[in-house]
């Protein structure tokens, strides 16, 4: 008896337990994360060490000798150095992440003379971790979204993602070493952003408004062929890390890969070289395809499945950097097909991409709508030249 | 060196409606659906309400024409401009006039002007002004009508079904080809749709083409049943005692009704185009726009066709495939559909399936659950009589969702269209950045919260309306002596409740846009 009641008394505090710890844990989830610790000072957060620096600073500022060549190595110029200020630090390395981040290139370690920057594996890199100032960050106060952090990442998603409630908002893991590259993107408005892309390339982009036709892609009938098709549609993109020209961009997924495909420049133009890009990765483990490419192109049209047009190899490529890259000069304008085939698992592949060179018909359609709207009316027109008098004629006989 | 890779996309998840949102409607909905089915029904045949309020401003309609007019000059140069930015300016989509003005503001906020203004759009529709001033040779004012042939539309035309056939028609085009993405596509269908209008009202009497074929117009016509306002006589003992029907024939200088209506005797909106010739040919003046309670028409007004309700289910229809084609499962299926029935390029056939598919789903579970609700109904009523009837219910669920979906779209995607303003083609422009991208999402027009509120908003009102008319027009099918019994329309609340539910449900998702 009594150890039922027990028993009861238990499960009822339990329950209650629960219950009280439901609102506490929503309310608890809702809070707002605590600020960044006030630890360290404005000044210490602002003047880390380069990766791989020795933990001690005092040992550190010891066996740094000021040589200044982790400065002259680094790729981002992310590195500078303690002013003469009379201390102990003059002229030794630090990194201001709100200034510009360090991309963990590794070549600061590599290069130092001394023991001060010790060769690290990169996930063993330990300058800090980074803080989100969740008041100051768009998704974290519901003023949109944004992701530049988390696609900047050099360690990516071990280092850094989003939060599992709300899947816009960033949150750090543990993996964060603390390069603070996130922490240095450019806050700026969308107008200057804007202005900088045009000033950059407009030279470049003067007459590009030459255009990319959509294709049904129509696939030669072809038996051994496991599956191949394009989905997705082109997109246009710019890459501002690099001094590229705008490219033309379609990703599949066929088989068990992923495959993109970008086209340079985005609007090819007839007796100019340009190139194709593939790129493939596995879609279960995202390894890349390592391999051979055979390129070929043919016509694109649409009898295509009743008379194939003659196929043409433009080359068979490896792959460098995993990327497998094909240049092409077309003499004539159209729309042509780019067909890349592969071999992978035992199953031949089979990718059609559709490329147009030079300009489609502008004034071709125009001409068309406008011809056949006058032949409408004067079609209309001719009728009821002959029509109207009768009709008058009929109606004066029923008159009469 | 650019590496085009699969990690090196950035996926863009907005967020879905919050759950509170939808836990909030769903409660809301189970209420409505306890009252609904508790209550009693109203008799039938109480007739319109009589508590229509004041007039609203008729000077653009019937005092000048020439405000109309040069609104009309307004959208023809700016229709003319996205076929000449089509053409000639460059294939990338945001930065060219015509996909970014005809798909981003015109196609999305269209269904907005019609909650307002009704079906006001057609009166400044650039392709009927193009084709009017092609055919009948006169910018405004009554027109020799023989430059056109005059002759009937055939009998089996004579319905909405043409346009029901366009308006997937243009869905295909929308969603399965990708027209909205491409600014050629885009000028090469307004010179297509120009084409039809012209010939049409070449061939045929009046705006055949306005009247059966368009299926923006219908779209607009059907929608603007719900719509806050009205054009209607004022006095209407006045129209009853009419004997010349200038609303309808026009006078001398005016045109006559370009789908054939008689304003006197009005009761719906749906072949209205709001072009105003009623009101400035009546010769008392007594034509005006009013407000009105929003659904009245689609409640009560307007009479029960066997046509228009195949349109109104294949509006249920669509819009609710707009929301499913976002989501991710939805290019899974499309893919496993094409691997299956070997399709390629941009999966057409499976797309054409998937349209097809939805279309059916959305029209069986509709007619399943009139045919319930017949079973439970004891009159003898033909069952075409109740899917003719109860479609009008699809209406505000297909609006809502419509309105709810659209706002996410005009809210985040139409930041910075000044700047096309400014360059409509795109001359020089280059593609978006992936900064560019980011910011263009995250400078949305209003708050998240807002939109949430208004999407919610929306649902929870257009179910609401729904009710209202599954009840009313339930009654009227109802012997008299069982009109009480409100719980013989449970299928249908119960049509109405689901497909509220499945809105709901799409519009919580997350809507993963690759950048």
């Amino acid at each position: 008896m009594q150890r039922r009641s027990a028993l009861q008394r238990l499960i009822r505090g339990a329950a209650l337990l629960a219950a009280a710890s439901l609102p506490y844990g929503v309310a608890r989830l809702m809070a707002p994360e605590a600020r960044a610790q006030t630890r360290n000072s404005e000044h210490v957060r602002n003047h880390i060490r380069p990766p791989g620096a020795l933990k001690d600073d005092a040992a550190f500022v010891a066996a740094c000798i000021g040589c200044g060549l982790c400065g002259e190595v680094c790729p981002p110029r992310c590195i500078r150095f303690h002013d003469r200020d009379g201390g102990g630090k003059v002229n030794t390395p630090y990194i201001n992440p709100v200034d510009k981040g360090c991309t963990l290139c590794n070549k600061c370690m590599a290069v130092c003379p001394t023991e001060a920057l010790i060769e690290t594996p990169l996930n063993e890199i330990d300058m800090g971790i980074a803080q989100i100032d969740r008041a100051a960050c768009y998704p974290w106060v519901d003023r949109g979204i944004c992701g530049a952090c988390v696609s900047v990442c050099p360690l990516g998603e071990r280092a850094i993602g989003f939060e599992m409630w709300n899947q816009y908002r960033p949150v750090i893991k543990d993996g964060c070493v603390g390069c603070g590259l996130c922490g240095s993107l450019p806050r700026t408005q969308p107008a200057d952003l804007d202005r900088r892309s045009l000033a950059g390339h407009g030279g470049q982009a003067q007459g590009m408004k030459h255009l990319f036709f959509i294709v049904l892609v129509t696939l030669l009938p072809c038996q051994f062929v496991v599956a191949h098709h394009v989905l997705g549609r082109p997109t246009y993109s710019l890459n501002e890390d690099s001094n590229t020209p705008p490219s033309l961009q379609v990703e599949t997924q066929i088989g068990a890969y992923f495959v993109s495909y970008m086209a340079f420049p985005a609007f090819p133009k007839p007796n100019e070289a340009g190139r194709v890009s593939v790129y493939a990765t596995k879609l279960d483990d995202g390894a890349p395809f390592a391999g051979e490419i055979t390129f070929s192109v043919r016509d694109d049209s649409w009898l295509d499945a009743w008379s194939p047009s003659r196929k043409e190899v433009l080359g068979v490529q490896r792959s460098q950097d995993y990327t497998y890259r094909q240049g092409f000069i077309f003499k004539e304008e159209g729309d042509y097909i780019v067909t890349a085939e592969f071999e992978a698992g035992g199953e031949p592949y089979l990718i059609d991409f559709p490329l147009r060179i030079g300009e489609p018909l502008s004034v071709g359609p125009l001409g068309i709508a406008v011809g056949v709207i006058a032949a409408i009316l004067i079609g209309v027109n001719l009728v009821q030249r002959k029509r109207l008098p009768r009709a008058e004629k009929r109606s004066r006989r029923a008159g009469a | 060196m650019i590496y085009c890779s699969a990690d090196g996309t950035l996926m863009m998840i907005h967020p879905g409606l919050p759950e509170s949102w939808g836990l909030a409607i769903l409660a809301l909905m189970l209420l409505t659906l306890i009252w609904a089915v508790r209550a009693p029904l109203a008799a039938s045949g109480t007739g319109m309400p009589n508590f229509r309020l004041p007039l609203i401003g008729n000077s653009v309609w019937a005092a000048s024409p020439r405000i109309l007019l040069a609104l009309k000059l307004v959208m023809v140069a700016l229709f003319l401009l996205v076929i000449a930015a089509g053409l000639f300016g460059t294939r990338i989509p945001e930065r060219n006039l015509a996909s970014v003005l005809t798909w981003n503001l015109w196609w999305s906020g269209l269904v907005f002007s019609i909650f307002f203004l009704g079906s006001a759009w057609c009166a400044v529709c650039p392709w009927d002004a193009l084709a009017q001033w092609l055919v009948r040779r006169k910018i405004g004012g009554r027109a020799e009508p023989n430059n056109s042939l005059n002759l009937r539309v055939p009998r089996g035309l004579r319905s909405v079904w043409p346009a029901i056939g366009l308006l997937v028609g243009l869905t295909w085009l929308e969603l399965g080809l990708g027209i909205t993405l491409d600014p050629y596509a885009t000028a090469l269908l307004a010179l297509l749709i120009v084409v039809l209008a012209t010939a049409s009202l070449a061939v045929f009497r009046r705006k055949a083409f306005c009247r059966y074929f368009c299926p923006v117009g219908r779209t607009v016509g059907a929608y603007s049943q719900l719509a806050a306002v009205e054009l209607r006589p004022i006095d209407a003992d006045l129209c009853a005692r009419c004997e010349t029907l200038d609303c309808h024939h026009g006078n001398a200088v005016v045109e006559p009704c370009p789908t054939g209506l008689v304003m006197g005797r009005l009761q719906q909106n749906t072949y209205c185009t709001s072009c105003g010739n009623c009101a400035q040919s009546c010769p008392h003046g007594n034509i005006a726009w009013r407000l009105r309670p929003p659904g009245i028409e689609a409640e009560q007004g307007a009479r029960p066709q066997w046509d228009e309700a195949g349109f109104m289910i294949a509006l249920l229809a669509l819009t609710a495939l707009h929301g499913l084609s976002m989501m991710t499962f939805w290019e899974d299926w499309m893919r496993n559909l094409a691997r299956a029935i070997g399709d390629s390029g941009h999966l057409p056939w499976s797309f054409s399936l998937g349209l097809l598919a939805c279309l059916v789903a959305v029209a069986g579970v509709y007619a399943l659950m009139a045919a319930a609700t017949r079973r439970l109904t004891p009159s003898r009523l033909p069952f075409k009589r109740y899917l003719a009837t109860f479609a009008f219910a699809a209406l505000p669920l297909a609006f809502a969702y419509h309105m709810a979906h659209n706002l996410n779209h005009l809210v985040r995607e139409s930041a910075g269209v000044s700047r096309v303003v400014q360059n409509p083609l795109g001359t020089g422009a280059l593609p978006f950045s992936m900064a560019e991208k980011q910011v263009r999402h995250m400078n949305m027009l209003t708050w998240q919260d807002t939109i949430f509120a208004a999407q919610a908003g929306l649902l929870a009102l257009g179910f609401l309306v729904a009710v209202r008319i599954v009840r009313r027009r339930g009654a009227s099918l109802l012997e008299a002596e069982r009109a009480g019994q409100g719980w013989r329309l449970l299928p249908m609340l119960l049509f109405a409740a689901g497909m509220t539910g499945f809105n709901l449900w799409l519009l919580m998702q997350p809507m993963v846009m690759r950048l």
